[in-house]
């Protein structure tokens, strides 16, 4: 009895944008599709951290990449231009640009608190841990390879008031 | 067999996530870590220590090969007064460093000779259990090491340190480093610095700087555990003291006399 008079009631109530969006189909559907479309602008934005991502991106970045990532050519150089030497990155490039200060830092743990050098990387090729001696050694152009995307991320890393290049490359 | 609707979707459900299975195995299979190890060309020592031969030392005529070398390989900065000086290795006259092991008779060339000394790399450091930050600490071969990374520069460890083994830089130490070696960090305003008997050479496998550079071999460096070592045949074999052995600090760094 109290069922129906609740359910008697809500249906009696006037529920403004809801009620008339149930009474209108076209309304729902369009909802439907406006849904559906954010879901796959989703996916495909999530689609940065896959592998593809880096030859993807750097070739040409679209206005949706840039809407996250800044256009490429501020954010990002040329890859010939930050690699002065021939050479593997001790990971892969997109991983190196979301998480190469989460390494540096744990480099510089392990080789200050727990005495190790050695970096093997997941190719088996193995690595001295040195900003300087590794990192540098192949990115010596700290200029267009490290300042160009911190200044434009507005980030002040201090590493290089220590870990110094050679006098000439300064 | 009657499959109702809830099987149905059971059964459904399952081939789908199958489909789904062997691609996420693909990955897992083929994905190898990287990982983190030591250098197999390091010098491996359970307790690091030297011995100083004060006999065969040519501090007396002048030399300075070892900290030369010492403050050329760690960026030492010289800033010309002794106010800011910084030092990982420098020399004493005897009866600054051994004070209260001299008296007023002691042997007359003894008494004012020049002996090397550095951070003492102590067992029981009174810098480690004063540091606020942790930025200093024991490794377990011996060495007293130092995070500059981590250093605010309260200088509490200079204040405890009885051998005034650490420095500090009070003002950028880059304008006063003569020759820079790039494979070693400088420092920054406002951070202690002292000997960590050459950490980062002993990773490649080599002896501190101050050892090789000795031409008389007056430095040993060596493991004391290890009882065939050089340091402990020098030891076993030569009378020795240390610095302010009654401190309690048990200091690693020995002296032939």
């Amino acid at each position: 009895m109290r069922l129906d008079l609740i359910n008697r009631n809500s249906r009696n109530r006037p529920n403004g944008l809801v009620e008339q969006i149930r009474s209108n189909r076209k309304l729902l559907i369009l909802n439907l599709v406006l849904m559906t479309v954010i879901i796959i602008l989703t996916l495909s934005m999530s689609g940065c951290t896959s592998p593809n991502y880096s030859t993807s991106f750097t070739t040409s970045g679209s206005t949706l990449c840039q809407s996250c990532h800044g256009t490429g050519e501020v954010a990002y150089v040329d890859e010939e231009k930050i690699l002065e030497k021939e050479g593997k990155c001790v990971l892969p490039v997109n991983e190196q640009r979301d998480r190469h200060k989460d390494l540096l830092h744990d480099w510089k743990k392990s080789v200050v608190r727990d005495g190790n050098s050695v970096y093997v990387a997941s190719d088996g090729q193995e690595y001295e841990m040195s900003l300087t001696g590794t990192c540098l050694g192949c990115h010596s152009n700290k200029v267009e390879f490290c300042d160009q995307c911190h200044s434009y991320a507005a980030v002040n890393p201090d590493c290089w008031n220590c870990h110094k290049l050679l006098e000439g490359d300064q | 067999m009657k499959v109702d609707r809830r099987g149905f979707l059971k059964i459904g459900g399952l081939a789908v996530a199958g489909v789904f299975t062997k691609p996420v195995f693909d990955v897992f299979s083929s994905l190898r870590l990287s990982e983190i190890k030591p250098s197999e060309k390091a010098l491996v020592g359970h307790r690091w220590a030297m011995v100083v031969n004060t006999q065969t030392c040519l501090a007396e005529d002048g030399c300075k090969d070892c900290i030369e070398v010492c403050h050329q390989l760690h960026n030492v900065p010289d800033f010309g007064n002794p106010k800011d000086e910084i030092k990982w290795i420098w020399t004493l006259p005897f009866k600054e460093a051994f004070h209260g092991q001299e008296h007023e008779f002691i042997k007359e060339d003894l008494k004012d000779m020049p002996v090397p000394v550095l951070c003492n790399q102590c067992d029981n450091p009174a810098c480690v259990s004063v540091c606020p930050t942790r930025a200093t600490w024991r490794r377990e071969d011996g060495i007293v090491m130092m995070d500059y990374h981590r250093c605010i520069g309260c200088r509490y460890c200079m204040a405890a340190c009885p051998y005034g083994a650490r420095s500090f830089n009070w003002s950028n130490p880059d304008p006063f480093i003569d020759k820079g070696n790039p494979d070693f960090p400088t420092r920054t305003r406002g951070v202690v610095e002292k000997c960590n008997f050459c950490r980062e050479r002993l990773v490649k496998g080599l002896m501190p700087g101050c050892v090789e550079a000795c031409k008389e071999k007056a430095l040993i460096f060596g493991d004391l555990e290890d009882p065939n070592s050089e340091i402990r045949e020098a030891l076993r074999t030569h009378y020795s003291i240390s610095r302010k052995p009654n401190l309690g600090t048990k200091p690693q760094v020995y002296y032939l006399v």
